[in-house]
């Protein structure tokens, strides 16, 4: 039964934001999680006919993601492996701890305060994924971009009042989302 | 101009407080207003947290050139699917 269903031309709307953040504690490089998650929409968009709607979209995504993060850590791993033996190991009397030189642990590359931030976007991104869309947009670009309100206003074509009820919603709705975990 | 206001003012002018959008009397009515009542005060503290929350967290959004670029490759690919 397929309870979900895909829809492209919304993926950049609704997920880059939740996935950026996910991605961006795991590579920290601003623009390889760009290239990372512009691989992802295309790899999502190409096996589409395999998708059998058990999972929603997000988590459907966010599974092509973490391979595709996999990828890369595999790609400039092998790289590195290359470079060292060529480097420090042309002496075969040379020993040397081959492969604990080559690895470098994703998972081990940011300070502890770091993931734990990340994580807490990644919480924060997933409750505002269930905000109604013009909510969570307006949302976004009043707290998290910091635009002022008259800007908001013209780009929705909504009065200051209409704003600020939306915004109070999304707070609402938010804080009882965050509630059990990090409030 | 009033000191006293009722909670849907106060809750507004605490949301309001959230971005910078208050002045320092709207602030003072909303202290103001917690004083005599437990709700709003509860209010403010969760809305204040959830404030501190998001700044905490460094959410980071994509940048729009980003955003454009993977709206147009995707565009793209959804034709030539179809064609």
């Amino acid at each position: 039964m397929a309870d979900h269903q895909l829809d492209p031309t919304k993926w950049v709307d609704k997920y880059s934001d939740y996935l950026y953040n996910y991605t961006i504690v795991k590579v920290n490089d601003k623009d390889v999680a760009e290239d990372i998650i512009s691989e992802t929409f295309l790899a999502g968009l190409k096996s589409m006919k395999y998708f059998k709607g058990e999972a929603s979209e997000r988590t459907w995504l966010i599974s092509i993601l973490k391979r595709k993060i996999i990828d890369y850590y595999r790609k400039i791993n092998s790289k590195k492996g290359k470079a060292e033996v060529r480097v420090n190991y042309n002496d075969a009397e040379e020993g040397g701890d081959w492969l604990e030189e080559r690895v470098a642990d994703p998972f081990d590359r940011t300070a502890e305060d770091d993931l734990e931030n990340t994580e807490l976007g990644v919480a924060i991104y997933a409750c505002i994924d269930k905000l109604p869309e013009k909510q969570a947009a307006i949302f976004k670009k009043k707290t998290i971009e910091g635009q002022d309100t008259e800007t908001i206003c013209k780009e929705f074509n909504i009065t200051p009042s209409n704003l600020w009820v939306i915004i109070h919603r999304a707070r609402t709705t938010l804080a009882s989302c965050l509630e059990e975990n990090w409030l | 101009m009033k000191l006293f206001v009722d909670c849907k003012k106060a809750g507004h002018l605490c949301d309001k407080g959230q971005y910078k959008d208050a002045s320092l009397f709207d602030k003072l009515k909303v202290r103001f207003h917690n004083m005599i009542c437990k709700p709003c005060a509860d209010y403010s503290e969760r809305n204040a947290k959830l404030t501190k929350l998001i700044k905490d967290s460094k959410c980071k959004q994509m940048s729009e050139d980003c955003k454009k670029r993977i709206r147009e490759e995707l565009a793209r690919e959804l034709q030539k699917g179809e064609a």
